[in-house]
């Protein structure tokens, strides 16, 4: 009896997980990994976001380790999915990518845990158990184009020539004035200064008036 | 948290806890401060941390803003606060959205602060606080 309630305790105690990703040889060799961890019980396997969907409606585990490129249903949605409809089943994206775009998406979805392929067993099993007690995780190498620097600003200022024009545009870009309101204020057409504007982008090699701004700023090209 | 609880942080440390408490939602909040900052006391830096706080949620919540940068410089009146967003910005600025609390904590100081966005894309926040 008593050796029964030890199990029943240990069963308990261990993290669920199931792991989704297409690759046989992968999910196979990362269940035999982590089922050598007494703490950690791997119930389930799927080859999409979809079946791993369907699988933890079945199963109810306590967490998802998710591939972010899978056919069918990729990793983002079938985060998606189960977030949507269990909220408490937690899900640590697994992947070889570096992209912020795949990090960003993940947690929009609600992704706990991002951690790399290449990381080291341990690395791995450690996510998971901080991630099991609610402590998001984040592989630092992923981690760190999240967080940019909040160091001072030491970086070497960029030097230009602007006409007394373009400064008083940009300043006015700063304060998020529209190409119209720039124009009446300036007394120049609106097309005028969505021309000017289209050249400092060039000049500045920027994308939008918010990349625009932030470079000027930063860059002291306004008062 | 309370006021109280900000007397000996700097704001440096202020802004690094706003921006580990939204890694999760996605949005990156960029910070930058410029090494030639005054001093400020913890009055000065509960109200530029409270301004960008507020910014970041308005800019997510209402904007879906994937980046958000923060930028703090010296002037010689004191300093300025700069805070752009990449969301959706908005033609007519409503006042609510926590703009009236920014407005309310700047003029506190003795200083002011202006909301624009071009009514396409990103809002912008411009904030000067005497020293």
């Amino acid at each position: 009896m008593i050796t029964l309630r030890e199990v029943c305790i240990t069963t308990e105690d261990k993290v669920r997980v199931i792991i989704a990703d297409d690759s046989l040889i992968f999910r196979e060799s990362m269940k035999m990994l982590l089922s050598q961890d007494p703490g950690i019980s791997v119930v389930a396997l799927a080859s999409n976001g979809s079946e791993a969907f369907d699988l933890c409606c079945k199963h109810r585990p306590d967490i998802v380790i998710m591939d972010v490129r899978m056919p069918v249903c990729d990793g983002i949605e079938g985060t998606r999915l189960i977030k949507n409809h269990m909220p408490e089943v937690k899900v640590i994206m697994f992947t070889t990518f570096e992209d912020e775009d795949y990090i960003t998406e993940a947690i929009k979805h609600g992704a706990e845990g991002y951690v790399l392929k290449d990381s080291g067993q341990e690395h791995i099993r450690m996510v998971i158990k901080s991630v099991y007690k609610g402590y998001p995780v984040f592989h630092e190498k992923v981690l760190n184009p999240v967080i940019q620097s909040l160091s001072e600003n030491r970086t070497e200022k960029v030097r230009m020539d602007l006409s007394q024009v373009e400064k008083q545009i940009l300043k006015l870009v700063v304060e998020g004035k529209s190409n119209k309101q720039i124009g009446n204020l300036l007394m120049l057409s609106e097309g005028r200064i969505k021309n000017i504007i289209s050249e400092l982008f060039e000049k500045t090699n920027t994308g939008d008036r918010t990349q625009l701004a932030v470079f000027a700023v930063r860059n002291d090209l306004v008062d | 948290m309370h006021e109280e609880s900000f007397e000996n942080t700097n704001l440096v440390d202020l802004l690094n806890d706003l921006m580990n408490n939204h890694l999760s939602s996605g949005t990156r909040i960029e910070v930058s401060i410029s090494e030639n900052l005054p001093a400020i006391d913890a009055v000065r830096a509960m109200a530029v941390y409270r301004i960008c706080q507020e910014a970041v949620t308005n800019a997510i919540r209402h904007g879906q803003a994937k980046t958000v940068n923060i930028i703090i410089k010296g002037h010689p009146e004191g300093i300025r606060l700069y805070i752009f967003d990449d969301g959706k910005g908005c033609d007519e600025l409503v006042k609510g959205y926590g703009l009236t609390g920014m407005e309310e904590r700047v003029a506190k100081l003795g200083g002011n602060i202006t909301f624009g966005s071009d009514g396409e894309k990103g809002f912008n926040i411009v904030a000067n606080l005497p020293v």
